[in-house]
């Protein structure tokens, strides 16, 4: 048998399992060939049908595309990151140090997670205020603009619990601030901050909460949330300008 | 009522009942059975740990112990009204102020520059059975209050 690359792969192809993966030859026909893009997930993100000038770059500016890669940048190297951090009061700080000192490429690899939170939180302001000021929230997209939303306010979560985590005197502070905001709050304010820091002062129980938080339950929900959000943006069409409601979608 | 429905009813009841329930006790299982925190209270030393006029300021405690010049206790907690942070000690110019947000507060715990609402928190000071300076974070008491000696 010719072990040749080319070969190998045309193998591949020819089996029940590569034709479940790579599909099944060229398309032939206009028919299949609009079928392999629109049955494709990663080629069909946006709508079928784009207006000419919905789809020109400056109409949306690529604002939540951006979004969404630093958010995989953000789990990619919050997830190695893991690897090294342990969330207790004598070792938070110490990983933090070890990472920067001692883990090859660790500093590297905190400072993009560091710098890819700060960048995600900028670009989702600038891609929720080019929705809003391109009237893109309107008919038939206002369930869309509540779930971009309620993600904003999960990213601004994640920032805040990310924030906890080198446990340093910016952080400890930071967080002491921040909870004492919440304790203002009416009725409910004292009883959420001490849920919130499992206790009444930040201490080891809060930074577990935090770590929990940060690592597990807010992503996983930004997750579900984000994959709602590119499923309307598909079943919802683009906005399409100087149209109020324009639809051009399927 | 039909049969069928009163059962129809019912069991929406307990589907319901059942997250209701099991909401609540997720909500109780967070919130912490026994807290492994600091005591509120501190003792210092007999009655002659500080001399009139002298400040005696922890940072771990978060607690002020100040010796009036007439001789007599007195206690205010460090924590700045605000937000907060641990005020500091600024010994030359004898005020406490906030590294958070730049409160300054008076040797006797009167706010002299916001944002801080209020003045300092005066807290408790008593002589223990023991003859001791007790001083308790937890237990408020008014500007008035003092540890006569």
């Amino acid at each position: 048998m010719n072990l040749h690359p080319a070969n190998l792969w045309r193998a591949f192809k020819a089996s029940r399992v590569g034709q479940l993966v790579v599909g099944e030859g060229m398309p032939g026909t206009r028919r299949q060939e609009v079928a392999v893009v629109a049955n494709n997930f990663f080629l069909h993100l946006h709508p079928a049908k784009v207006h000419k000038k919905s789809a020109s770059f400056w109409y949306t500016m690529g604002l939540g595309g951006v979004s969404f890669l630093l958010f995989i940048i953000l789990v990619l190297t919050g997830v190695l990151l893991m690897f090294y951090y342990r969330p207790s009061i004598p070792t938070a700080y110490h990983d933090m140090q070890d990472l920067a000192f001692v883990v090859p490429f660790g500093r590297i690899l905190r400072n993009l997670h560091r710098w890819g939170a700060h960048a995600m939180l900028i670009f989702a302001a600038l891609h929720m205020w080019r929705v809003f000021a391109r009237g893109a929230f309107q008919k038939p997209r206002e369930f869309n603009w509540m779930v971009g939303v309620v993600v904003f306010i999960i990213i601004i979560g994640l920032s805040f619990t990310g924030y906890l985590l080198p446990w340093d005197q910016l952080s400890y502070w930071a967080i002491t601030v921040g909870t004492n905001m919440v304790d203002s709050a009416p009725m409910i304010g004292s009883d959420v901050r001490f849920l919130m820091l499992g206790g009444n002062t930040v201490s080891e129980n809060a930074l577990i909460r935090f770590y929990v938080l940060h690592c597990v339950v807010l992503p996983l929900v930004a997750i579900v949330l984000l994959a709602i959000h590119f499923w309307r943006v598909r079943k919802d069409g683009f906005s399409i300008p100087g149209r109020t409601g324009g639809h051009s979608g399927e | 009522m039909p049969r069928r429905k009163f059962l129809d009813y019912l069991s929406w009841a307990g589907f319901f009942g059942l997250i209701a329930a099991t909401s609540l006790n997720t909500l109780r299982f967070l919130v912490p059975g026994a807290l492994e925190e600091p005591d509120s209270s501190v003792k210092l030393g007999s009655l002659d740990f500080l001399l009139p006029g002298d400040v005696y300021f922890s940072e771990k405690q978060k607690i002020i112990l100040i010796r009036d010049s007439d001789g007599s206790y007195y206690a205010q907690s460090a924590i700045c009204t605000h937000l907060g942070c641990l005020v500091r000690w600024k010994e030359d110019e004898r005020v406490f102020s906030c590294p958070c947000h730049g409160s300054v507060f008076a040797l006797n715990g009167a706010r002299l520059e916001g944002p801080a609402p209020r003045d300092l928190e005066r807290i408790s000071v008593v002589l223990d059975y023991d003859g001791q300076i007790l001083v308790d974070r937890a237990i408020g008491v008014d500007r008035e209050y003092r540890l006569k000696v």
